[in-house]
Parts: C-alpha cells; structure tokens; sequence
C-alpha cells in the first residue's frame, strides 16, 4: 500500500476525516514549479488553525511566490494521532499528504501560551527532533512566529529562527535569501548567519543567555520587531479556502487597520501591533467584494484592534452593508469599544448579545489600567443599545489587576445592576439577560504591565468566589476562567529558556491540547516543573524595573522607555489619551505614516 | 425552480450532510444563482435535498430542489458546476413547476459496491430473520432488517443491493458492516455507491429520474 493508500484507509476511522482531507474550494496551485517548499502549522485543530488571520495571509502569501509553494498542517486530534504511531506514518500536510520532515520550511505559528505542549506534539507525530541543535540538513528549517514571539524564550531552542512581528515581509525574504543558498549549495549555518540580516529574524542558537532573576540575551541591537510599512499595498487574501467542515470563524475576515491608539496597560496586542496603519477604504471595500465572490460565504466581518478607531468606520459600515445586502450575506462587527457605542452601526449588522469590555468595575481601576471608560460612556451607549433592540449583554472584566480591591469587585455588580436598572426604566417586558465573564490579569511582556504582580492563585479564588456570591442576581450569569490555566500562562508568558526542557518534560508525560478544558491537566505540568526543578513563583511575582528581562533583548516598535512610564503612571492612577489625535511617543523611530503626531 | 440530479464522489464522500448544504449555498452564491430566501429571521436560501448520504458513502444519484427565480435548469448546471467543490457535480437539471419532494417520497435506494469474498445472497436474504447490531448515539441497538433488504445480487465481485429508505430507513454501511462481520466480504464503506432513487406511484417503483424526466409531478 502506498503512504497515501495508507492514509486514506485510516481516515474513515476517525472523527470528523474532513479536517485531514485538504481538498477544498479555492487550493491556490501548488503544482507549479518552485525552488522551497513551506508547511504552514498550526498546534491546534483545523477548526481553530483555519480561523488564524495570521495564517491565512501568510499560506496565500507564500504561493503567490514566484519560487516557492506553501501547504498546511494541523495538529490532529489524538484518535488520529494514535493511528499514524500504529501504522507508522509521519505527520502529513493536507494538499499533497507530503511527510512534514521532506519540506524546506516548517513555520509553525504560536498564538498563545497554552500551545506550547502542542508544538512537540507536531513534531513527534513528524517524527522530527524537538531541539534545533540535534536537527542537521537533512530536516526542514523550522520558524516560528505569532503573538508569542514577543517573548519566545520558553520555546525558542525547539527553532532554527523565530520571527518577531508581522510575518509577510520577513518570511518573504528568508524565502528569497534560502533560495539563493539552495541554488549555490546550502549549508545551514552560513544561511542562518546570513538570515540574521533579515528584519525580524531572531536565530536562537547564536545567542547564550545570561543569568540572573531570569536568564536573559544581552540586547546587542540586532534583533528587530519587523512591520509591514505599507499596509494599504501590502498583500492580503481575497480568495480563500472555503473549508469543507464548519471551523471556528467560518467567514472571510477583513482587516481595517493594524495597531491600537487606545493604550489598555493589560493589553500586549495594543504595543505588539503598533505602529497604527490603515487600510483606505477602497481597499476594504474592494478586498470584501472579491471576498464574497470568490468564496460564496454567508457572512464577512471587519477584523482590527477596535474598529471604532477606524477613520471611515461609518462609511465603511454603510457601503459594506449596501454590498452585503444584495448578495445575501450578513456583517458582523466585532471590537466595538465601549464608549464609542454607535447603535445606528450597530443595527446594520447583526443583532446577537452585545459585548462590552470595561475590564474593571471602578473609575480607579480603569484610570490605572487606562482603559478611558468612564461611569457615563456606559450609561450612554448601553442606553443607545436597548434603544435599537438588544435584550442580551455580554460583559468582559478582569481579576488581579494591579491594585485591585474588593471595592472594585463590588464595582463590577454596581455596573450589573446599574444596566438592569436602564433596562427597566425603558420598560422593556422581555427579561434582559447579562453574561459577566472575569478573567485573571496575566501580565504579558511588551506591556507597561509587564513588571506586575500575577495574583496568588488561592486569592484569584478567593475573588471569585466573592464575585459568584455578589453576582447571584436574576438573569445575570457569571462565568469565571481557570485559575490554574491562567497561572501556567502567566508563568511562560514572562519565561526564559529554562523552561524549554519544562514543555519537554510536560509534553512527555501526557501534555497536550493544554488549551481545551478537557485536556488540561494542571498536575502534569506542577510535575514537570519540580521534575526540573524550577520554581514557578519567580515568574509570577512582581518584577523591578531594573531587573533584565528574557525578552530585552528585542528591539520592539514600541519602546521600553515608554513602557516603563506607563507603568509608573498607572502607580499614580493617571491616564493617558488614545494616540489617534495626539502622539503619546511610544517609540523612538516613529515612521512615516503612523501621523497621529498634531496634538 | 429547478430539481438536479448530482453526485457526490471523491474527497466529498467526507463532507457530512450539513456541511454539504452549506457548501451548496455557497457554491449557489458563487455561480451567482438568483434564488429565493426564506422570510424569518434568519433569511436562508430555499433548498430542498433528498435525503442525507451516510458518511463516505459515495453517490450518482443525490437530488435537490433549488427554488431559483428566472433561471432555466440548463444554465444551472453549467453555472453551479463551475463553482462547485471536487467531487459535487450537477449532472442533469429539470424545470419543475412543484417541489418533488425529494426527501419525504424517497422508499428505497439501490446500492453497488466491489467485494473481496463472494457469499449466497439468496440464503443470506432467505432468513427468518436478520438481526443486526449497530450503535446509535453511543446506544447499543439492533433490529431485524430482513424486511428491509427489497433485492440483493452479486454480479461479477459486485454486491447490488435495494435497501428501504425514508420512513423505514436502512444504511447501507451499516448493512455492509454486518455483511463484512459474517461473510468477510471485506467492503469499503468509501467504495459503496448511491445509483438510484425511488419512490412509489400506484404502487410502483419509479425511479426519481424516470419521474423527473415524465415532468409529471402532480404532488409534493
């Protein structure tokens, strides 16, 4: 039986073989020639991968390359996974069922801290060593890259090169440089010394760590945070694949904007995507239109930030719902920040539970995390909404903030009860019903809270078992995030090295899928790390400023100096304006274009 | 409106029923068809499909009622076909002025699939009874299919099979199973195929694209 005969025969015998298969509407054309191939992985299923913006920009991206082509793989689900060790079969990618260790390139794309364990996954199931040092010539290059490369010390010595930052202009150019190297005889080192040239490229390997708190790179200035310059021109998919089984986003996404002017202390997307860059609104408008035609889907939404921030959100609004209308299609909106509620906006699109994130129940805690919401902004817009019909509310917050109180937990279900009360008073007869969801405060790296306290876990319990008490009202329900989960994350967030042989060891024994509840298990990891002996508590406390952190070593968009003022004016309770009308000098070589500097 | 005959074959013997409807929507909103929606809340293209192909079963025989507005059935087929997905393709469209009813006049489907040990249909059909075991929804069940099985022939390594379908429905991988578990048959629930669909007209069996081609259709 031949290696895809094989896979064939096993595919009927799992859950959803639709995932495995490829095969869908719109395949770019793989079939031509090209000097590099690329596997785009994702560590999570093909529901959630397939929904990665990210993803999907860069898969079309690389085979609109005139020498090379890009496939897919995800991570399978454990009865897959079971039959490829049984009948031997290494992990494959899903357009030519090619073994992933015969690629040029694996780039594997790191969304959050919860996939770390995935990742080894992948590359057993590929049967490809985990550590960049026991891989020769013989196995594909593997980078990494996604939001976690803000700080990829815990996963970096698993990678030849990690990419900091947007991806399309970086990978691009290692595809170009490799393809160079190919031609006149490729010799790993000297490309990898070569590919350190390249904005955004980190190799690992050519860096030691130093020892203190943290181990940590000195910052030699050569490691660079890349971004696209020029957005608008910048290339990004209108045909996508339509994928044969409903995934997690099932609709083609369209980006307004990059970056955030709003500046929430908590928030590592806002620093992380910066500088701010807009699409025109021709290019949205048109980047929808063949959107729609291209892949028939029943819904579109707008993808940024917050994209009330977008310069032309009302026109953007009104054309888009004027073409959606005619093709049958409906508009979701996502991001719409709370104080700049627009109900007339709001009612083009579809009218499902309103979600609002005040992340903190008191004016303090939201002046100290900058989140520029005030009491009255609430009452305004949640007003407005009940206006145009909403008889749902969904609202986010945050525990474990830095400073908070029981004062501010109470806060959250005067805000509660205050929504209620303007409910009332319109006079609605349908009940109104309230979903509070709290999460746990992580502090991420490249945010001015990247110094702050991640609360002892017995007291993010206590917390919320307060809120369950307090928050027990009539149709008003409360949903609360693992405390565990939530520590473990905090913990790699801000990690170092050490912590590579901590993923191994969890990986090992049993860990995997970490970000579905049902897979977790938090004593697999407790384990690993007295197994290596590593203290989980150096990574959650409180950190001084001075104390080099593992992630310095990056030189960022957004500056350290910056983010340390930040941090100090959240000790002093002081807020800082959104940079959309007035530059608040994040960075020390702002670019052109990024023109929000009049104030 | 317009009834179609399509197959499903290939990688799309993957694709579950509802993902299949979906993906008919969009090929509909791809090709541009000009359909009717429905009028709820929730506007959905008016669709109406025979009934649900099990999983990896392949057919040559899946109907669907599309209620297009001013479109004629041969412009269907090749506008639909050319934004179909691998392995979904119209193969023969009729004007019709009622729904056919696809789904609910459907009584029995034939069935062709290769086998790799023959076996003595007669006696196999012959039983008192024929009791097979099967899950649903993680229950263990069984039931007697002998009333059931209408024909059953093997023809040069192939197994030809009527199988009741509709009000007393019966899947045809789950008959294959049972077959594989006495005989060693040794089918391949990817290599069973849907050919025809029937339904009942004074008591006969007309096969739908007989019906479909008589353009008699008197009820729905």
């Amino acid at each position: 039986m031949s290696s895809n005969e094989k896979i064939d025969s096993i595919l009927l015998k799992v859950e959803r073989p639709a995932r495995y298969i490829g095969n869908e509407y719109n395949l770019p054309n793989i079939n031509k020639e090209y000097k590099s191939k690329f596997c785009m992985c994702f560590p999570d299923l093909y529901e959630v991968g397939m929904s990665n913006l990210g993803i999907r920009i860069l898969y079309h991206m690389i085979n609109e390359h005139k020498d090379a082509i890009a496939e897919r793989c995800f991570a399978p689900k454990q009865d897959l996974a079971d039959l490829l060790k049984e009948n031997e079969i290494d992990l494959f990618s899903l357009e030519t069922k090619t073994p992933l260790k015969d690629f040029d390139f694996l780039g594997i794309s790191v969304q959050f801290e919860m996939l770390y364990s995935n990742i080894l996954y992948m590359l057993d199931l590929a049967n490809i060593p985990f550590y960049a040092k026991d891989r020769d010539e013989s196995y594909p290059l593997l980078i990494g890259g996604g939001p976690c490369s803000v700080n990829p010390e815990p996963f970096a010595e698993y990678f030849d090169i990690i990419s900091i930052g947007d991806g399309e202009e970086c990978i691009t150019n290692l595809i170009d440089l490799y393809n160079v190297h190919k031609d006149k005889g490729y010799n790993k080192d000297t490309f990898l010394r070569e590919a350190q040239n390249i904005e955004g490229v980190y190799v690992p390997k050519f860096y030691k760590p130093l020892e203190e708190r943290f181990e940590y790179i000195e910052n030699d200035g050569k490691v660079k945070q890349s971004f696209v310059r020029d957005l608008e021109n910048s290339f990004f998919p209108t045909k996508m694949i339509v994928p044969n089984i409903e995934v997690v986003h099932d609709r083609p996404v369209i980006e307004l904007f990059r970056g955030c002017p709003n500046g929430c202390r908590f928030c590592q997307a806002c620093y992380f995507y910066r500088p701010i860059r807009e699409k025109s609104l021709d290019r949205v408008l048109q980047t929808a239109k063949e959107s729609i035609e291209n892949t028939g889907f029943e819904e579109i939404s707008l993808a940024s930030l917050s994209s009330s921030d977008y310069s032309q959100i009302s026109n953007v609004v009104n054309d888009l719902s004027n073409i959606c209308e005619t093709k049958g299609v409906k508009l979701s909106l996502p991001s719409l920040r709370l104080d700049s509620f627009d109900a007339k906006m709001v009612k083009k699109s579809r009218l499902g539970s309103l979600t609002f994130a005040p992340e903190a129940g008191t004016q303090r805690l939201r002046d100290v995390i900058n989140k520029n919401i005030s009491d009255e902004d609430i009452e305004k817009s949640i007003t407005q909404a009940f206006k145009v019909g909403y008889k749902s509310v969904k609202l986010y917050f945050m525990i474990g903030l830095p400073t908070e109180t029981y004062e501010d937990l109470d806060g959250i279900r005067e805000i509660v009860l205050k929504i209620k009360r303007i409910y009332s008073s319109m006079g609605f007869k349908r009940p109104l019903r309230i979903t509070a969801s709290a999460s746990v405060f992580i502090p991420k790296p490249l945010t001015p809270f990247q110094w702050a306290e991640h609360l002892d876990e017995e007291e993010v319990i206590n917390r919320q078992n307060y809120l369950k008490q307090i928050l027990k009202i009539k149709n008003v329900s409360f949903n609360w995030h693992g405390s565990k989960s939530s520590k473990l994350e905090a913990v790699f967030a801000r990690g170092d090295r050490r912590l590579a042989k901590v993923i191994e060891t969890a990986y090992r024994n049993g860990a995997k899928f970490d970000s579905w509840s049902e897979h977790f298990d938090y004593y697999i990891w407790e384990d690993a790390f007295k197994k290596e002996n590593i203290d989980m508590d150096i990574y959650l406390k409180e950190i001084d400023i001075e104390t080099p952190l593992p992630w310095d070593f990056i030189n960022f968009y957004v500056s350290k100096k910056h983010l340390i003022r930040e941090y100090l004016k959240s000790k002093e309770v002081k807020c800082t304006k959104s940079c959309i009308h007035c530059c608040q000098g994040c960075t020390e070589n702002k670019i052109e274009g990024c023109g929000h500097g009049s104030c | 409106m317009v009834a179609v005959k399509f197959k499903k074959e290939g990688y799309a013997k993957y694709i579950s029923h509802i993902d299949l409807l979906k993906h008919i929507t969009r090929i509909i909103r791809r090709a541009e068809l000009n359909i009717e929606y429905s009028n709820g809340f929730n506007p959905h293209m008016k669709l109406k499909m025979s009934l649900p192909t099990p999983l990896g079963v392949g057919s040559t025989a899946e109907y669907m009622t599309m209620f297009l507005v001013d479109t004629k059935a041969e412009e269907v087929v090749e506008k639909f076909n050319e934004k179909s997905i691998n392995g979904i393709e119209i193969v023969k469209a009729w004007n019709v002025e009622l729904n056919p009813n696809f789904a609910g006049k459907v009584v029995s489907c034939d069935y062709e699939m290769p086998i790799k040990k023959t076996f003595d249909c007669d006696e196999f059909v012959n039983q008192k009874e024929i009791i097979m075991k099967y899950e649903q929804k993680g229950v263990e069940k069984s039931k007697d299919i002998k009333p059931l099985i209408n024909k059953m022939v093997i023809e040069d390594n192939v197994l030809k099979m009527n199988l009741s379908a509709g009000v007393n429905n019966l899947r045809v991988d789950r008959v294959a199973n049972l077959l594989n578990e006495i005989y060693g048959t040794g089918i391949n629930t990817i290599d069973i195929n849907k050919v025809n669909q029937y339904r009942l007209d004074n008591k006969k069996l007309v096969n739908y694209e007989d019906y479909l081609n008589k353009n008699e259709i008197s009820d729905n």
